[in-house]
């Protein structure tokens, strides 16, 4: 039973970062894509994650798996904003 | 049952790593190639934390949250050497 809830979670972390690729892809502007690339990343990682967490057995699993989505939630927009100011700084050149 | 997930899960992983290249190789800006590349990183570590799925690994959890740490150090660095305001103070010294 555990095992079928864990299958969902992965394939909706797959169909989520399926998303990501497809708004990287298909969206007009440079921000709109940014926008894509990086909130549904960090979704599709997290539910990865909490499969990952609910198939593989142990207390370590659940403290490295938080303590990895702590990270990612982190650093994720913190690379998107860097990138988005630059971005917007060199926009103002050309 | 559980490779049919298996199965989905890494068509999916694999057509959003397809849609980053491509992103990579048409990208009108050098922004737009970076995170490209940070899209096509994340699902290498997802296809990670996948194989460590079927597997029942937890040492790929390892593997994910190390290059995720990786990944941020690179795509910022790579964003501030291209930070215009960055390289003309650098000029300026």
């Amino acid at each position: 039973m555990i095992d079928w809830i864990s299958a969902i979670f992965l394939i909706v972390g797959g169909f989520f970062s399926l998303i990501a690729g497809l708004g990287l892809l298909r969206f007009p502007d440079l921000l709109s894509r940014m926008h894509a690339a990086t909130k549904a990343s960090g979704a599709a990682f997290a539910l990865i994650l909490v499969a990952f967490v609910l198939r593989v057995p142990g207390w370590e699993v659940v403290i490295k798996a938080v303590v990895s989505l702590f990270l990612a939630f982190l650093t994720l927009p913190v690379a998107a904003h860097l990138l988005g100011r630059n971005s917007s700084r060199t926009d103002d050149e050309t | 049952m559980i490779e049919i997930a298996y199965l989905i899960f890494t068509v999916c992983l694999f057509a959003s790593i397809i849609c980053g290249l491509v992103r990579i190789w048409r990208g009108p800006t050098v922004a737009d190639r970076i995170n490209a590349a940070d899209v096509v990183a994340l699902c290498g570590i997802g296809l990670a934390l996948g194989h460590g799925w079927m597997r029942g690994d937890a040492l790929w959890l390892d593997v994910a949250m190390v290059a995720g740490l990786v990944l941020f150090v690179g795509t910022s660095a790579v964003s501030l050497f291209l930070d215009p305001k960055h390289l003309s103070s650098k000029e300026n010294d």
